[in-house]
């Protein structure tokens, strides 16, 4: 038995002394960091997908100046630890010349000391933490910070006229980021009602009680799944509040909709365009792929993504600070999610808001929601 | 591929720290300690927060991580002493959630969920190879001090009472004064491992402190042989190769994570399953 065990333990340490794919003459080796396990694993292959579809299109066409992409996938499992070990491998390893990735803010952080040191070039597709900014000159995003998008949700309610916001918030990185930065752009006082419980709770009734002392304007159900959004929003409405209530990107998800079908109606969404299924892009990744596990917009962000990246290799090279350069230049990419640009600090610059209702079961596009 | 290796014998080096320092309690002293990511979050948040957050010097700021260990092992001590084995297993996991919950919901210190990112590295340690060096380094001086520990004096006092509380005390051991030291260097290596870790990244996610991150010590330190002070190096070295090496497995894209996943419970499980009878202490035959 030992001996069976000790055997099987040593072909799996040689094969892990395997090197893996690099960058050679006939190709172009690009990595891949996302959480492809766990609660965020929809993120991870939505966006994994985005990017598979558009290198397979490249290649197609006949690679970018005839050589072929090839993908190396990591699994970041939503951490920083396990982001940091793909990064390592796929730079020192695999010899990648760009990472999409990651995905989950943590892994973005993580990995991207990594990249700046070995001059990597990392783009990610869906991190919105305002930390992601200042993360490096080499790290660039094409999903706008929660900076700009809690400013569009304070040019909102200051528009309307709603000075007093009561918010629940789940205790995940994303959520309290965005409560944050939305507290720093409304001021202190106007978060009259600000709990935080923990993830993954479902029962807020009691907490929704204390709201009978408050008065508010708006109620913003600030969760990290459709599915916490849901039960926020069906407690509330089942003790008689009937205020707005207005949220961020998680809640533009069809499960919420069959999560609280009859209170999520006149739910309020602030979130980037949408990319229907109907669409062009919607139409191809559905015929490879399936439906999308989380949303159709996160895969159409890695596929520009990985469109942008194209591009700048296609021009400059395969060199990091050349490509570093190109896009720091770049005036605009028309990408499926719109035409983008990178500002100073690598954040993407041109996606606009979209203010969504649910209105008859469905999201409908109410206004464009301009952020300076 | 040479950058590679150096991660992994860091990643090794790192986790050398917290194993065999909890295999002195867990292992050698029987003690059903499950808390050992207690000392982790107070010792580096007691260290970050005031190096990253409130500009303190290096040294101030390790002073209050070393501070923060001694009162979680004097907490540790006092627990271990007022309730049952099994009693105090459950509570060892309670004081570690109940840690957790704090620096998840303080905010305004902590900041929460978000975790404390542009962590320096320490001195003499800026690049890999540096780092590799210092880790390494410390981690070897770090065992020849819990090598010379287990085997002398000490090691013998902590071995008598895991069979014998009583007979133990006959013999005049402090049964107080033994656990204290023991939980102290089991919390100075969970110390020195986060230390050298959250540097490493640059970041301090509380999601790294997460109760899975302790099955994975238990794991370690049962598939070494619990008190084996060779068999845990050994463990420790295997494992972690063995975790990362997992990500040179030729895979579809789409089975990439959960193949990796399933892969590793089952090593995880059959290096447990061979070492099981080494888990709860035997009483020696004379």
């Amino acid at each position: 038995m030992r001996k069976t065990f000790l055997v099987s333990l040593m072909a799996i340490v040689l094969t892990a002394c395997q090197t893996g794919a690099d960058s050679t003459n006939n190709s172009i080796t690009i990595g891949y960091i996302g959480p492809l396990t766990g609660d965020a694993s929809p993120y991870g292959v939505d966006t994994l997908n985005g990017m598979l579809l558009k290198a397979s299109e490249i290649n197609a066409a006949g690679g970018i100046n005839g050589k072929l992409i090839e993908i190396v996938t990591e699994d970041g499992r939503c951490t920083g630890a396990d982001a940091a070990s793909a990064a390592q491998k796929l730079i020192h390893v695999d010899k990648v010349i760009a990472i999409i990735g990651g995905q989950c803010s943590g892994e973005t952080l993580a990995a991207a000391p990594i990249a700046e040191e070995a001059g990597i070039i990392m783009i990610s597709p869906l991190s919105s933490s305002p930390d992601v900014t200042d993360a490096g000159d080499f790290i660039f995003r094409d999903y706008p910070s929660d900076a700009l998008k809690t400013e569009a949700m304070a040019a909102y309610f200051a528009e309307k006229g709603y000075n007093k916001v009561a918010v629940i918030t789940e205790n995940t990185d994303f959520a309290v980021a965005f409560r944050d930065a939305l507290k720093k752009n409304l001021g202190e006082d106007a978060l009259v009602f600000d709990e935080v419980v923990e993830p993954n709770t479902k029962d807020f009734r009691s907490l929704v009680t204390r709201l009978n002392d408050v008065d508010f304007d708006v109620f913003f159900p600030n969760g990290q799944s459709a599915a916490t959004i849901g039960a926020m929003l069906q407690q509330v409405r089942e003790q008689g509040f009937e205020q707005l209530a207005v949220s961020h990107d998680v809640a533009q998800d069809q499960s919420l909709l069959q999560v609280a079908p009859i209170a999520s109606e006149g739910l309020q969404v602030i979130n980037v365009p949408a990319v229907s299924d109907d669409s062009e892009f919607g139409s191809k990744f559905l015929e490879q792929y399936g439906a999308t596990q989380a949303a159709m917009a996160f895969a159409a962000h890695a596929y520009d993504a990985m469109g942008v990246l194209v591009e700048a290799i296609g021009t400059v090279g395969t060199d990091g600070i050349a490509i570093r350069d190109y896009l720091n230049d770049l005036t605009a990419y028309e990408g499926v999610v719109g035409a983008f640009s990178f500002d100073a600090n690598g954040d993407v610059v041109g996606i606009p808001y979209v203010l969504w209702e649910v209105q008859d079961g469905a999201y409908v596009n109410l206004r464009n929601i301009d952020v300076n | 591929m040479g950058f590679y290796l150096l991660h992994i014998i860091s990643l090794i080096a790192m986790n050398l720290f917290t194993v065999m320092s909890y295999n002195l309690v867990f292992g050698k002293g029987k003690i059903l300690h499950f808390g050992q990511l207690a000392f982790s979050i107070i010792g580096i948040y007691a260290f970050c927060v005031p190096l990253v957050r409130y500009q303190w010097p290096l040294w101030s700021a390790l002073l209050l991580g070393c501070l923060g260990v001694l009162l979680v092992a004097a907490f540790f001590t006092w627990l271990s002493l007022h309730l049952e084995a099994d009693g105090f297993g459950v509570m060892s996991i309670a004081v570690h959630l109940m840690f957790l919950s704090v620096v998840l919901n303080w905010q305004g210190v902590t900041r929460g969920a978000l975790g404390i990112p542009g962590i320096p590295r320490l001195p003499y340690m800026a690049s890999l190879e540096s780092f590799t060096l210092v880790v390494v380094l410390f981690s070897a001086l770090w065992m020849i001090f819990l090598w010379y520990v287990g085997k002398g004096a000490f090691g013998r006092m902590l071995s008598a009472l895991s069979e014998g509380q009583w007979p133990a005390a006959s013999l005049g051991i402090s049964r107080s004064m033994v656990h204290f030291v023991a939980f102290t260097i089991s919390g100075f290596g969970a110390l020195l491992s986060n230390l050298t870790w959250h540097s490493y990244l640059r970041l301090l996610s509380p999601s790294d402190l997460q109760f899975p991150a302790m099955i994975f010590y238990v794991m370690i330190v049962v598939a070494g042989g619990a008190g084996s002070f060779r068999g845990c190096f050994i463990a420790t070295v295997i494992l972690v190769t063995l975790k990362e090496g997992l990500r040179f497995l030729n895979l579809a894209p789409n089975l990439v994570g959960p193949l990796q996943l399933i892969l590793f419970g089952v090593i995880l499980f059959t290096a447990v399953w061979v070492r099981r009878e080494t888990v709860f202490p035997k009483q020696r035959v004379v």
